[in-house]
């Protein structure tokens, strides 16, 4: 019998297509995350009260950022579980580690421009809804342009924190340990640096080095460059580890 | 602490609700494009009427104010842009002498008293404000005419519950433009606006006005 | 040409050793039995051949190459277990129009046919299967593949006799129609003795036989008879096992080189053929004298 040849890219493509689908119920989730925190933004970030002889005006600002801030803990979590799954489904069929992981990848990129790109929307479809339901004082105008400018750096966000649920997610599945370790060491850090002023700030330097950047450009390069960083990282650590157990 | 613990247990919750979550593959292709269409249509529904919104409540609140007063003294008031009308009453009207009274303590609104050339025995009186038209806020001032007095009344407290809707983070850090919202005196001065009683009465009805009204006369 | 070579393979997991020094190769083209108890090894083995795990020495060479995350090999080697995941939201058609995708070879026609035969629903979906049924459908998996190596791990695990039976046919069946190389773990040789070209016996990790069907059915012979009689024919023999049947009787079975069948027939001794599933229980026995020895010693 004449062996198959396989060329690696046919093949992440065959397995981006499975896994799509495989994974299609953490897209499902996303709707109900993103409708979960419209509901908790609809009450407003910030209420602010005042008050005269015959009136009283409460004014509460809303945002989507609620909504983009659970879509990102919903991207770490598709990473976590796009990882586990991976491990489980993936060698099934044809594949070898790094075409896993390559389309492990094109998978979570999908995810992220899917989560960015509804976190945002859903943000308009609940400034519509206020519109429509609520009095409204001047909402700050969002032109087409700046509404792209959210989703650019949404996507962004998202591709960011969903590799680094990959990573956490290839990790432990070297060793359960990291998968504790990891978040603890990180949380606890930031804990201890968030307390003390003047000790070195190596969580917090890390952090500003995203949110303070204000060109988006350069933001696209940094997220692009730290996600190129740990998948690379995966495919080294992953191209050893033995599978099925 | 807290806030670190509340991201810990959002992302416990996270992952225990996307992978418990367990829905057939036909289904999943469904609900996303209902959603996809969902957004799509807020977002062409958002620009369709962000073109209407207006940004009154923003402007400033001085030049609104003195605006108003110098429409309000020369007698045409209601002529000044966006005012509205909130209330308008209409008396007959056969006496010779009508008092101006609260019915309280004191009448919060401005009363302008217009007379009017002919003596047609008729009381018009008109509530205007030049706040903004907000949802369960409009309240004009009560007015009755009894015993030739026509007794004012408060109009009752308005408890207004405003949102304003400003720009996601993720457009902030990249977007000069922060917009930040506080409520004071400005603010508050723009929503509520500034009303007025205006009173037409007939050109030879005698007028006593009451310590707990103040009236503008309009010449 | 050889599809599978090992040599001096071994797998350690601390201190055990899963597969210990094995040197084997299989035939392209051949049906293979991997038997042995449960722990032998079979599923480590089975791993390394799917490059799964990494040996912790020696070599595993699947068509000339290294298993081990090569993806030529990959797609061309299918494994099947009982413990293979697949998506909890996808039904069996959706699985199997993906696996379609990954196998050039891959058998659709036949795919439907024996999920229809076997009575599995196109609209069903794998966690509400029965175990059997799993089984069944991994099964279908395997075959439908038709990969130049197509590994079985005790495929039959939950399923009934006639599921079985019918599954050993159908192998063998598009075995014919399409010839590969197929392995097949059991712990029992019994049901599948028919189908096999090859057997490769391993017990404690390390290979007891690698041999045709044919040569084990010849490779032990039983005796029995008095004690005395029978211990001075056997004497230069392997005695594989031997049971205790009255006062003086006694069953051995022998390997089966140089007996003088003529002698011992004169001297009033029974000689039996020893069935291949008891042979490979005997050669894997701790004890010659199998579950008696513990009774023996008490």
């Amino acid at each position: 019998m004449s062996l198959s040849t396989i060329n690696l890219f046919t093949n992440v493509k065959r397995q981006l297509n499975y896994k799509l689908k495989a994974n299609a119920g953490i897209l499902f989730s996303l709707v109900a995350v993103q409708l979960l925190a419209a509901l908790l933004s609809y009450n407003g970030t910030v209420s602010i009260g005042w008050g005269s002889g015959t009136s009283f005006i409460s004014l509460r600002l809303v945002s989507g950022d609620i909504i983009i801030i659970f879509s990102l803990i919903w991207a770490f979590t598709a990473g976590l579980i796009v990882a586990a799954n991976s491990q489980r489904y993936d060698f099934v069929f044809v594949t070898n580690r790094l075409s896993s992981n390559l389309s492990s990848v094109a998978v979570l990129f999908i995810l992220s421009v899917g989560g960015g790109v509804s976190a945002t929307l859903c943000g308009i479809l609940l400034r519509v809804y206020l519109l429509l339901n609520n009095n409204s004082i001047s909402s700050t105008y969002l032109s087409p342009y700046i509404l792209l400018i959210g989703i650019c750096s949404a996507v962004l966000y998202s591709l960011l924190f969903s590799a680094i649920g990959y990573f956490l997610g290839i990790l432990s599945q070297r060793n359960k340990a990291y998968a504790v370790l990891l978040p603890a060491l990180f949380f606890g850090l930031l804990f201890v640096e968030a307390r003390s002023v003047g000790s070195t700030r190596h969580i917090l330097s890390v952090i500003y080095f995203f949110i303070k950047e204000s060109s988006l450009l350069i933001f696209a390069l940094k997220i692009l460059l730290a996600v190129a960083l740990l998948y690379s990282a995966v495919i080294l650590i992953a191209n050893r580890m033995e599978v099925r157990q | 602490m807290t806030s670190i613990l509340f991201i810990l247990v959002l992302i416990a919750a996270g992952y225990f609700l996307v992978s418990r979550i367990k829905i057939r593959l036909s289904h999943t292709r469904v609900y996303i494009g209902i959603y996809m269409l969902l957004l799509m249509f807020a977002v062409a529904a958002f620009y369709y009427l962000g073109k209407t919104g207006s940004s009154l409540a923003l402007e400033n609140s001085e030049a609104r104010e003195s605006e108003f007063h110098r429409f309000l003294e020369t007698g045409r008031v209601e002529h000044l842009k966006g005012i509205r009308k909130l209330g308008q009453w209409s008396f007959t009207y056969r006496g010779k002498e009508l008092a101006l009274k609260s019915t309280k303590d004191y009448f919060w609104t401005v009363v302008a008293i217009e007379r009017k050339n002919a003596s047609d025995e008729t009381i018009e009186v008109i509530s205007y404000t030049t706040g903004m038209q907000l949802k369960d806020a409009d309240n004009p001032p009560g007015v009755k005419l009894k015993d030739g007095q026509l007794q004012l009344t408060n109009p009752p407290p308005v408890e207004i519950d405003l949102y304003a809707t400003v720009a996601d983070f993720t457009m902030t850090q990249f977007n000069a433009e922060k917009s930040v919202y506080n409520v004071d005196h400005s603010l508050a001065q723009n929503i509520l606006g500034n009303q007025v009683l205006l009173v037409r009465i007939p050109a030879q009805l005698q007028l006593t006005v009451d310590e707990t009204v103040s009236v503008i006369e309009q010449k | 040409m050889q599809s599978v070579e090992c040599n001096n393979l071994t797998k350690r997991y601390g201190s055990v050793y899963a597969v210990n020094d094995l040197s084997f190769s299989i035939a392209e083209n051949s049906i293979t039995g991997l038997i042995g108890r449960n722990g032998a090894g079979k599923t480590t083995l089975l791993k390394m051949l799917a490059g799964f795990s990494l040996p912790t020495s020696g070599t595993v060479n699947i068509f000339g190459q290294n298993p081990f995350n090569n993806l030529l090999v990959s797609a061309n080697l299918i494994f099947i277990d009982d413990e293979m995941v697949l998506p909890e939201n996808m039904n069996l058609g959706e699985i199997l129009k993906a696996a379609a995708t990954f196998y050039e070879n891959w058998q659709a026609g036949l795919a439907s046919g024996l999920l229809d035969y076997f009575s599995l629903d196109l609209c069903s979906y794998y966690p509400q299967l029965s175990k059997g049924m799993k089984s069944t459908f991994n099964m279908i998996l395997g075959i439908a593949a038709r990969c130049p190596i197509t590994i079985f791990d005790e495929p039959t695990v939950g399923m009934d006799a006639a599921v079985r039976k019918d599954f050993y046919r159908a192998l063998l069946k598009d075995y014919l129609q399409q010839p590969r190389t197929i392995i097949l773990s059991s712990h029992l040789l019994g049901e599948i003795e028919d189908l096999l070209d090859n057997i490769l016996l391993i017990d404690a990790g390390e290979k007891r036989l690698h041999l045709p069907m044919d040569e084990l059915r010849s490779y032990a012979v039983g005796l029995s008879g008095n004690f005395k009689l029978l211990n001075e024919l056997v004497k230069k023999e392997d005695i594989i096992f031997q049971q205790q049947l009255g006062k003086d009787k006694i069953y051995l079975v022998v390997r089966n080189r140089n007996i003088d069948f003529s002698a011992a027939k004169l001297k009033g001794l029974e000689i039996s053929p020893v069935a291949a599933n008891d042979l490979c229980v005997y050669l894997t026995a701790k004890h010659k004298g199998g579950i008696d020895d513990v009774f023996k010693h008490n």
